[in-house]
Order: structure tokens, then sequence, then C-alpha cells
């Protein structure tokens, strides 16, 4: 009975929408946020795909400098074949008949005023070719119109020299390692010319190689037998003039002083045959001559890798630029990529110290009154003052307040010469340090916030002082936001230059700031940071043009170097965090 | 001295008429104990007014009364918590085996180790379970690591822990269950070997069978030190304890031995708040 009155009275309202017009549908549309729900996966993934452009441009903007390219070598035409339209300066500096070889950059078309007055499309090609005095590349424009053949030589080379000059060209001749006269075939292999297999130039190279690092090996080695020696001697005088010098004695000293000249003799050998081995290259349109092999950092033939082969020794030169010092033109950005993360550790050093101890003083101890309160807010302040005020008050202060005076008091026989009265290291860290403190402090009284009180409660009750209880309990469980606060201190550190160009950074630094004379930290040098050298690269070069990838280049370093930076800060937060999970709420 | 006198030595003695304190068993004794908080409008609101009661060693008392009534205040008077309140104010003393712990010259860290304390909502630090017990052996300085260990074994045997944890001594403590947390709590706090363990409210936050075994720790306990419970449950109150005192708005209204004070209360607001009329 109850089941079928209760079946038979109708709902008053149905769970069911009534039917909707477009309108109304649009309209409970909007309401029900749905727009917002796309307006915000389409901000996530517009930032996403510029950080990815940014990435890719980084990518293949210092990849592509590094990247082997295949040579083409172009034979011209005769300068009197041409046409009347063609003979501008350009073409007749250029054309007479020649062959060049080279990498092809670039084409480009430009319209050309010709004698009738009508202005004529023309292609353009941009050839680098072999570098020729100093280690910039050298650029030649060539007339599409007047090119004759195109071929793309298997044995054609690619040498990168010591210097950083780069040449192309044929292997003609090598010296033989024991005569040294320059042979044209290849006499102990296949017997093939050289210019048709260059297999012996890549087996002298790597010889060289291997010798360079015997060389080293012998030189220290020398080094220590003439320590010993001069030891030896020292101990000789003293004993010739109490009389006690034996027959053994004196025979020990000879032999010493025999494995020395012997030891001599095998290093000067080792750098004869090093320097002694030569290269004759057939420039085409570039470095025509001998090359002494020494000189040759690096050989390959482009047109003969495989894609594997130049992947692989794309990675080598870029790695050799990791790992290079700059020197007149060679390109290399260790000194930097050092200075960066010594600069970035030494205020991580300077600043955390500080920034916790104020923040316990601000959230623990101080009284929380009105000017606690306006320190507080001063302190947030300061986190938006812009970086190069801070560099002008590092100059003013560090330099030349403290540097001056400590110059004054400790390093007075050097002045004028200054020791610390300049920029250096430690000032840039300090300057550094200053800037970032703001962050640290904010992030860690905010950590220090979210420790609950019964934990500060349960550790007094165990008669804990207020010290202990700071120590022990409070700021380990707050451990993972000053980390935290680390972070955005790094982060906001490594990529400042403004402040650093006042402080003590500079284009090229003689010594790194480590090394290994006393006392190994040397924080009144100077230092080179990789962001300064993309400035530097980009703007203060007289060769923006060909310096251009190595700016996207030590772009990517830097990128990639605070990446690291970061991420060993997150590693270290995430364990933390593990660690005292739950401690806070 | 009457026995009565010394059990509320306060004035109005006339409330109470359980005598059975030997003056020479007094553990803790507050006379004319007062406590207000400063709020924010400058007004003065009293927490606490005029207590005086005597604590007897080696035996379990309770604090009851409804929420707000003062039960945690007067509980935090003993071990000087409330210090850490910038905004309370204290009068009338409070006297540990007969020495005011008010006194100029007291050694707060010392009075908190011979008077433990355990909260309401378990508190474990962010550590092992191992180091947990031995924090308060390390603020002394023990470094010697057998005598470390042994102790850290004989604290969680007598809170019923060992078996539960002997496995996971050095797993974070944050991981046990409430009731593992507790008796933690509890084992730490035996380790600095205290007179007296004062338990705010130890259960409330744990289920039944937790509570049960924090009851039978409680009565385990009682051989070895003077134990003060506050508790809103008024069985366990009548289950663990020798004494009970029934606090409202501040003010003690009755104390007495506790089967006396839930069979027979001499007061009529006790007897309306143990019947559940109010409260
Ligand atoms: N830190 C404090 N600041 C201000 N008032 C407090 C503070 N602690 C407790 N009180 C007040 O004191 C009274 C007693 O509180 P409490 O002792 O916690 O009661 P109970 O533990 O019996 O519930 C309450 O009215 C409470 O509002
Ligand atoms: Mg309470």
């Amino acid at each position: 009975m109850r089941h079928a009155h209760t079946s038979r009275t109708p709902s008053k309202t149905s769970l069911l929408r009534p039917p909707e017009h477009l309108l109304a549908r649009l309209s409970r549309y909007w309401r029900d946020g749905g727009p917002w729900g796309w307006l915000n996966a389409m901000a996530v993934s517009v930032s996403l795909l510029l950080m990815m452009g940014l990435i890719s441009l980084l990518l293949v903007g210092s990849l592509g400098h590094f990247w082997p390219s295949r040579l083409v070598e172009i034979a011209l035409l005769e300068p009197m074949t041409q046409t009347s339209e063609t003979s501008d300066a350009d073409s007749a500096a250029i054309g007479n008949g020649q062959h060049l070889l080279g990498e092809l950059m670039r084409e480009e078309v430009r319209h050309v005023q010709t004698a009738s007055g009508t202005s004529r499309p023309r292609q353009w090609w941009l050839l680098q070719t072999s570098s020729e005095q100093s280690a910039a590349a050298s650029w030649r424009w060539l007339p599409k119109d007047m090119l004759n053949a195109l071929t793309f030589p298997e044995q054609a080379l690619a040498l990168e020299l010591r210097d950083g000059r780069v040449l192309y060209g044929m292997a003609q001749a090598l010296s033989d390692p024991t005569t040294g006269e320059l042979v044209t075939t290849d006499v102990s292999g296949s017997g093939k010319p050289l210019a048709e297999d260059a297999t012996p130039l890549f087996v002298r190279l790597d010889d060289i190689e291997s010798q360079r690092r015997n060389l080293a090996a012998l030189r220290s080695h020398g080094e220590q037998l003439s320590k010993q020696l001069t030891a030896l001697t020292q101990q000789y005088a003293a004993r010739h003039d109490s009389g006690t010098v034996t027959a053994e004695f004196e025979e020990e000293i000879s032999a010493a002083r025999q494995a020395l000249i012997t030891r001599e003799q095998q290093l000067m050998s080792l750098r004869d045959a090093l320097t002694a081995g030569q290269l004759q290259l057939a420039g085409r349109g570039g470095h025509d001559g001998q090359i002494a092999l020494e000189e040759i950092k690096r050989a390959w033939q482009p047109n003969a890798l495989g894609f594997g082969g130049r992947l692989s020794l794309t990675l080598n030169r870029f790695a050799d630029f990791i790992s290079d010092t700059p020197n007149d033109g060679g390109e290399g950005a260790w000194p930097a990529i050092f200075g960066t993360v010594l600069m970035v550790v030494l205020m991580s050093v300077i600043v955390m110290p500080f920034g916790v101890m104020a923040a316990l003083y601000l959230h623990e101890v101080a009284h929380q009154g009105r000017l606690t309160q306006l320190t507080r807010i001063a302190l947030r302040n300061l986190a938006g003052v812009p970086s190069i005020v801070y560099g002008v008050f590092g100059l003013g202060f560090f330099v030349y307040g403290v540097g001056a005076g400590i110059d004054r008091l400790f390093y007075a026989d050097q002045l004028p010469t200054p020791t610390f009265g300049t920029g250096g290291i430690l000032w840039s860290s300090l300057t550094l340090s200053l800037l970032t403190l703001p962050v640290v402090i904010v992030a860690t009284e905010e950590g220090l916030a979210r420790v609950p009180r019964r934990l500060r409660e349960g550790a007094l009750a165990l008669g804990a002082t207020r010290f202990e209880t700071l120590w022990r309990v409070v700021v380990p469980a707050a451990s993972p936001a000053l980390i935290t606060g680390l972070i955005l201190a790094v982060a906001r550190a490594a990529g400042e230059v403004a402040p650093l160009m006042l402080v003590g950074v500079v284009k090229l630094a003689p010594e790194l700031p480590v090394d290994d004379s006393f006392p190994w930290l040397h924080l009144d040098r100077k230092f080179m940071h990789l962001g300064h050298q993309v400035y530097d690269l980009a703007f203060q070069s007289s060769d923006a043009f060909s310096n251009r990838p190595l700016v996207y280049a030590t772009a990517l370093v830097l990128v990639v170097v605070i990446l690291c930076l970061n991420l060993s800060a997150i590693r270290l937060r995430h364990l933390l965090a593990q660690r005292y999970k739950g401690a806070t709420e | 001295m009457s026995r009565d006198d010394v059990l509320m030595p306060a004035e109005d003695s006339s409330r109470n008429d359980s005598t059975y304190i030997d003056a020479g068993d007094v553990c803790l004794e507050t006379r004319g104990l007062s406590l207000g908080y400063h709020s924010r409008g400058g007004r003065r609101q009293s927490a606490l007014d005029d207590i005086s009661l005597c604590i007897e060693r080696k035996r379990v008392t309770a604090f009851i009364g409804p929420s707000g009534c003062g039960k945690s205040s007067l509980l935090r008077t003993f071990n000087r918590m409330t210090d850490l309140d910038e905004q309370s104010r204290l009068t009338g003393e409070v006297r540990l085996e007969g020495e005011d712990i008010h006194a100029r010259g007291v050694d707060v860290p010392m009075l908190r180790r011979r008077v433990g304390m355990v909260f309401q909502t378990p508190n474990p630090f962010p550590m092992s379970v191992y180091e947990n017990v031995a924090f308060g052996l390390r603020l002394v300085g023990e470094r010697d690591k057998r005598h470390l260990d042994d102790k850290v074994e004989a604290c969680l045997r007598a809170a019923a822990l060992w078996d539960e944890v002997k496995d996971r001594l050095f797993d974070s403590a944050l991981g046990l269950s409430g009731g593992q947390q507790q008796r933690l709590v509890i084992a730490r706090t035996l380790a600095v070997e205290p007179e007296v363990l004062l338990l705010d409210e130890p259960a409330s936050a744990l289920d039944p069978i937790s509570t049960l075994k924090i009851e039978e720790l409680i009565r385990s306990l009682r051989s070895r030190l003077t134990l003060v419970i506050v508790t809103h449950n008024m069985q366990q109150a009548a289950r663990v304890s020798d004494a009970t005192a029934f606090l409202h708005d501040g003010r003690l209204v009755e104390y007495a031995p506790t089967d006396q004070l839930f069979t027979n209360p001499r007061r009529r607001q006790t007897e309306d708040y143990i019947t559940g009329r109010f409260g």
C-alpha cells in the first residue's frame, strides 16, 4: 500500500535540469567557471612554451656553433667571363677563378643597383673560410651567379688550432717522424697519397696527445729529482765542512745528478719530437702552408663523418668549451663557471648564519612590539631595492671603506697597489649576501612560525632552556624552510651581474680565486662570472657576429649552473622535509 | 595542625572534611594561588581564584571540572609553564616539597625536570623514537652510549611501549600511532626521572583502547611518583585517581578522596556536575 502511494506522488523538484536554450547553457558554462579552466590552462601552456623556446634557442644557438657542418668547395668563374652586371668591387676581389673551401653559413637575397638604373635581386652566399691572423672567423659574401661548381670533398679537413683559429684545407704532406722530411704518401700503411687518406695524420695527432701527457708526467718527476738533488747537495756541503763525506755518499750524489741529467735529456728529445711534426696544408683560399702538428688541438673530416661522429664531436667540443680557459681569442667558460659557483657558495656561507640568526632574533627573542614589526616591514622592503644600488653600496662601503682600511692596516707595504681596496670575490659575495639577506630572513621566519607551540612546550617541559629548545627542536623542524630561503637566495644571487661589475667581476681574470699557493682561497682576487661573460661577449667585443654562438653557449652554461645549484638545494630540502615530515603544521 | 588543614590549608577549610593527608606526605602545595590573563583590551581575566590545596606524594590526584574552569592553568603553574604566557600574572604560592617554586633564584629547567608534564596532544619531537627518549638525558650531558641504551629501554618498558617499538627504535617517532606517541611522550618524560608527573587530559585525543592503555600505565606509575591528572572524563577520574578536586570558574569547589567525592559529594555544585546536570 505504502509503496504504491509513494511512487504515485510526483516529486516537486526534479534532479534533472529542464531543457535549456543555447544562451542559457552558455551562461551556465560561464557561471560554472568553464572558461576559467581554459584560461588557466592557456596561461600555463604559454609559459611552458616560452620556457621551452628559451631553452631550445640556447641549445640550437650554442650547439650549432660546435656542430661540424659540411665543408663545401666552391669553384668560382673566371673574372673574364663575368657579365657586366656582376663586375662590382666585391666580386672583382674574389672572382679570380680560385677554389674556396669553407662552411656555408647563410643565403641572402640582396638588391643590387645596376648601371641601367634597375634594381635586380641577386642571391649571395656567406662562406666561412679559414681564420686568418687572429682567432676570429673570416667571412666571405659570394654572389651565387659567380659560382661555377660546388662539391663536398670527402677528405676536406677542419683543424682547430690551440690559439683558437679554425683552418680548412686538404692534407698534402706530413713530415716523417724519423727523418723530418715531408712525404706526400702514407709510407707505413696503405701507401695512398695523403690527400686521399688522412689516417696517418690522425694517428700522429693521437700520438702527440699521449706524448703531451707523458711530457707533463716526466716534467713533474724531473722537478722532484731536482729537489732531491738540491737537498743532497746541501747535505754534502754540511758534511764536507765537518769532513765526514763517505764514498757512498758521493756516489749517491752523482747517481742523483746522473738521473736528473738523463731525465732532462729525455724531456728535451720528447719536446723536440713534439715540435718537429709538420703538416702541409693546401688551404683552398685560406691558409696554404705548413702547420706544426703540436699546434693542432683537434682535426676532423666533417664530410666523412656520420651522425654519431658529428654528435660526439659536438659534445667533445662543448666539453672543451666548458673546461677551457679563454686566452687571447680562445673560447672557454671554465674560470667563469668556477667564479660563479664559488661566489654563490661563499654568498650562501655568509648569508645563511646571518639570516637565520636575524630571523631567530626577530621571531623568538625580540619582544613582539611595534619596533619589531617595523623592523620586519623594513626588511621586507629591502628585498625590493634594485640590485645596482647594492652594488653601489658594496663599492662605497666594502671596497672603498673596509677594503681600503684593511689595506692601510695590513698591506701598507704594497700601497698604492690595493689588495683588498679593490673589487674582489669577498666583496662580491658580501654584497650579494646583503642583497639576499631579506629573502632568507623572511623564509626562515615563516618556517619558525610554522613550528607548532606544542613542540616548544614539549622541550621546555623536559627542562630544556630556551636556547636548547631553539637549537635542538625548533631550528631542525624549521630547517626545510631555511633551505627554501637558501634556494631563493641562490636563485637570486646566481643571476645577478649588475652589482658585481662594481665590486669584483672582470672580463679576464689572470688567476682563479682558488689555487695551490697559500692560503689557497684568495678572497682578494677578482674573478670571472658567467653572466658578465655573456654581457661581455654580446656587447663589449669587436666581433659581435661571430661571437653570437658563444653568447648562447655561455648563457646555456649559466642556466645549467644555476639549475644545478638549485637542484642540489632542492634535494637537500627534500631530504630534510622527509626527515622532519609532520613537524610543522 | 589538623589533617583537615593540611589538605586545604586556606581559611575556608570548612568546605572539606576529608582529613587524611599527613603533613609529611604533602608533595605539592598551593596557597592562595590566583592567576589572571591580560586580555587584549587591557582587561584582566581571572583564570584561577585563590586556590589552596595539597597534593599527596605517590598518589594519583585528578582535577575535574567543566571546560575553561582553569584545570590546565592550575596544572601549568606547578612547573611554571605559565611563565611562557607573557600576559599572565600570578599571585600566591606554589610549594614543591616545601620550597617555593616562584622564589628568586629558582632553577626553572631543574624544576621542570623534577615536575614533568604531558600535554593533551601528543608532541613527540621530529626525531627517532630513541632520540625522543634520550632527549632529556642528552640535555643534562649524558654521552655514554651503553647507559643511554639501557635507560631508553627501561623508560620504554615503564611506558609499556617497548614491545611495540623495539624493532623501530631508529624510525621517526612521527610514524607512531596517536596512542603510541602519547606513551612515548610519557617515556620521554620518565627518562629525566621526575618526582611529579602532570598529565593534562592525556587521553582526550585518543581512541578507547589507547585510553585504556594510558590508564593502566598511570596506575602502574602510581608507586613510583606523584601523578596529577586533568580530565574531563569523570569515569576516568574515578577509575585512576585516589583524590579528586572539582574546579569551577577558577575556584576550587571541592577536594576529597575520589570514592567519597563521587559517592557522597558535600557540595551541591559538585553533585550537579557529577550527575551530569550541568557542565
Ligand atoms: N594563554 C592564555 N591567555 C589568555 N587567557 C587564557 C590563556 N590560557 C587560558 N586562558 C583562559 O583561562 C581560563 C582557564 O583556561 P584553562 O586553564 O585552559 O581551562 P581548562 O583547562 O579547564 O579547560 C579560560 O577562560 C581561558 O580562556
Ligand atoms: Mg585544558
